[in-house]
């Protein structure tokens, strides 16, 4: 995997200079501007040593990142790193210290940095969490060389007129499924209504021994909460009161999305209520779950995979207003550090950029949307192995404003799985449609008040 | 020369003082290590949690911290996912206590006989006890699974729709409390074990020679000599259970529902998810006091010499 991975990163990194030419100028000059003021600091000996790279003044500027990438996703990311340091983009003495915490714990060791007031210069944060890590956060407004994302991703990383994030990526779900299972009982994909998902899962169940469809293959971390939010808003709701003091979802579209995916596991007998962790995860890979949800980043699962998969837009829930689907973004944040020199703050900025904006392999090899608008739309993606079966899909989606990008709570961390117990609830049939959802508006009120 | 014999000559007052001198000197450098490092790492952090209690606490800017005197307290009164989260752990403490010290000191009295291979036996009922709570909580959530779980493999061939251990209301906490009994009894089984082999044996040839029986013998003489140690087991035991995180965290994630969320699970919450550390802690030394009150009521209950 990490050699195909660095293979073809290298043929798009060819690509890229040749089709990006113009932008390629601007972050050269940017680039010089940065490496200029570092070199500067170097031959004031502000930091001594050799540097790294055997070049210029001599002294290094090592900028620390945290990600939380795993599997293939952190393959591609690491490799991204390694580029950067071998080529230097912002000077011989600018090099990036990757260091990876698993997504369960990164956010934790992260915040505990920023109150502590140790933080690295660079690390991935999710959009949803920009609000709440706000008030540690440089505001990178003025220091950004491009503009050119995606309207609706750099829009998530602009809050109260500032810009507190790079964005890398957008990460939407959609409908991934067992062309072989299909197939066994006659059903033909594209799956493009729902009518046609209704039937495709009856069509399972009836004529195979596969369950036809589970919503969420991470019961057990997630809580279905994606596959939520994203009917909630197909039915045109949304989670709270615009000034993110009331939970507002008890309303019928909050309701409807719930009720769907009980029905799920109750009436429609299309899944078992159970929510075990990595159950759905195993059984989808395995062939006895034939459709599910998922992120972008699981095609670097299907890749692996000895079926046949499929993947489209997820129009799974009956008589929806609208298609949306749950987006989230990785962005890269530059936290205040009290020693960092506006020379380092700058240059973490540039390696932001340069992350975001030099590195297809993002979007063909990790599977997620380049929130960068030439990568987005240059070359490299559509030829891409994925670039029909998901990128192209999500493509049009956040082009048609179809991203139901997550709300940004201050003071509430939304991946937090106690809060979104209530969905397990409804779908192992513990309890109500209504009671899950009025305790899920009880909850989330009481914890953003 | 006795100390009374020094004391009363005169001279050994004025040495006895000079010797305690260097002692306390001695006793105080001896003492400074830990003293430094309980200052730093225990009485400084239970102040500084005293003191963040009576605020709303800004984790990012203490500076801007806004005084509020009993209000997380107040507010904790009338919390309901306090008082779940107190129930919970009540609960929790309800089923495992009593099934550790009951199972430990089964365990103990059994391999303290005469049988063959009562060493590797003590080994295997240790053993569970060097684990990590994380490795512990995963080696029963593998078993508890409904997709691959030897124990619904088993409970499948008898029944059609075995238990979903985990994401039941009614069998997660005793699930997780299994696991806990199962991790945590190596602990006081060696205690107990230790205990019961320093009770001395001609009390119980009195008692035979009285005419008492096994359970008399139990009652009377095996329990009352190993009272320390029971109390020992009991309290530790309590304020372990009172402080659990890592089992219902790793196993159900307070789930399903709040059926699971434990006290330190919800100060935790209220800390990293909600980033209230004020009232964190506040949660914290409502817990403090409650060990507190509970572990004087056992002493009083089995475990002092009040008599």
């Amino acid at each position: 995997m990490s050699d195909n991975t660095v293979g073809s990163a290298d043929t798009h990194t060819d690509q890229r200079q040749a089709s990006n030419e113009r932008t390629g100028r601007r972050r050269f000059l940017q680039a010089a501007g940065v490496a200029g003021a570092v070199g500067l600091a170097g031959c004031s000996g502000l930091t001594g040593g050799g540097g790294g790279g055997g070049g210029g003044g001599g002294s290094g500027m090592e900028l620390s990142y945290w990600t939380l990438f795993g599997g293939g996703d952190g393959e591609v990311m690491k490799s991204i790193i390694d580029k950067f340091n071998e080529e230097r983009p912002l000077g011989e003495d600018v090099t990036i210290n990757r260091q990876r915490t698993p997504w369960e714990e990164h956010y934790n060791r992260l915040y505990t940095a920023m109150t502590g007031g140790s933080p690295p210069d660079l690390a991935i944060s999710h959009a949803s969490y920009l609000r709440r890590f706000k008030p540690t956060l440089n505001d990178i407004s003025g220091m950004l060389s491009s503009n050119d994302y995606v309207d609706q991703i750099l829009g998530a990383c602009q809050i109260d007129g500032g810009t507190y994030a790079v964005p890398m990526d957008s990460h939407p779900v959609g409908l991934y499924y067992n062309v072989d299972i299909l197939n066994e009982a006659g059903v033909e994909p594209p799956i493009e209504n729902f009518q046609q998902f209704e039937e495709a899962c009856n069509a399972i169940l009836e004529n195979t021994d596969a369950k036809p469809f589970s919503p969420d293959p991470y019961w057990g971390g997630g809580g279905g909460f994606r596959q939520w939010f994203m009917g909630l808003n197909q039915y045109g709701g949304q989670m709270f009161n615009d000034d993110m003091t009331e939970a507002v979802f008890g309303d019928e579209a909050g309701t409807n999305s719930l009720d769907f995916l009980a029905s799920v596991s109750g009436e429609r007998n299309w899944d078992t209520p159970d929510i075990s962790a990595d159950r759905v995860a195993q059984s989808f890979r395995n062939g006895s779950v034939a459709m599910t949800v998922n992120g972008t980043w699981y095609v670097n699962v299907m890749r692996e995979q000895d079926f046949e998969w499929g993947f489209d837009k997820p129009r799974v829930f009956p008589d929806a207003d609208q298609l949306r689907t749950t987006a989230d973004s990785h962005t890269i944040i530059v936290p205040q550090k009290s020693n960092a020199s506006q020379e380092r703050i700058e240059t973490s900025v540039a390696a932001a950029e340069w992350i975001t904006q030099e590195n297809p392999s993002w979007g063909s090899e990790a599977g997620h949307l380049p929130a960068y608008s030439p990568i987005l739309n240059g070359d490299a993606l559509p030829e891409s192995d994925i670039w029909n079966k998901t990128l192209k899909p999500f493509k049009e989606m956040a082009e048609d404003g179809q991203l139901a990008y997550w709300p940004q709570p201050e003071s509430a961390n939304l991946y937090d799985t106690s809060n979104w117990t209530w969905i397990t609830d409804a779908y192992s049939q513990n309890i109500s449609v209504d009671q899950a959802i009025q305790n899920g508006v009880d909850n989330w009120t009481s914890t953003i008040q | 020369m006795s100390a009374i014999d020094r004391f009363k000559g005169g001279e050994g007052v004025l040495s006895n003082v000079s010797r305690s001198r260097k002692e306390l000197v001695e006793g105080i450098l001896f003492s400074l290590p830990y003293l430094v490092l309980f200052g730093v790492f225990l009485l400084y952090p239970l102040l500084m949690g005293g003191y963040m209690s009576l605020f709303e606490w800004n984790a990012f800017f203490p500076s801007r911290s806004e005084f509020i005197g009993i209000g997380n307290y107040t507010h904790l009164l009338g919390d309901p996912q306090f008082w779940n989260a107190l129930g919970n752990t009540l609960y929790f403490s309800l089923l495992t206590v009593p099934s550790i010290v009951i199972v430990g000191l089964g365990l103990a009295l059994g391999v303290n006989r005469d049988i063959r291979g009562r060493g590797v036996l003590r080994a295997i009922f240790f053993s569970p006890y060097i684990l990590t709570v994380s490795v512990a909580a995963v080696v029963w959530t593998n078993l508890y699974s409904t997709q691959y779980g030897v124990i619904n493999y088993y409970l499948g061939l008898v029944m059609s729709n075995p238990p979903q251990w985990l994401q039941s209301y009614v069998f997660a906490m005793p699930s997780i409390a299994i696991t806990t009994v199962w991790w945590l009894v190596g602990f006081s089984f060696v205690i107990l074990l230790a205990a019961r082999q320093s009770v001395p044996e001609y009390l119980y040839e009195a008692a035979k020679l009285d005419g008492a029986g096994t359970w008399r013998m139990f009652r009377d003489v095996t329990v009352p000599q190993m009272r320390h140690a029971i109390f020992f087991v009991v309290v530790i035991n309590l304020i372990w259970a009172f402080q659990v995180y890592g089992q219902p965290y790793v196993m159900t994630s307070g789930g399903p529902g709040q059926s699971t969320t434990t006290l330190v699970m919800y100060l935790y919450e209220a800390a990293f998810n909600q980033q209230n550390f004020g009232y964190a802690a506040t949660i914290g030394y409502v817990l403090t006091a409650i060990l507190v009150v509970v572990s004087i009521l056992n002493y009083y209950l089995i475990g002092g010499d009040n008599e």
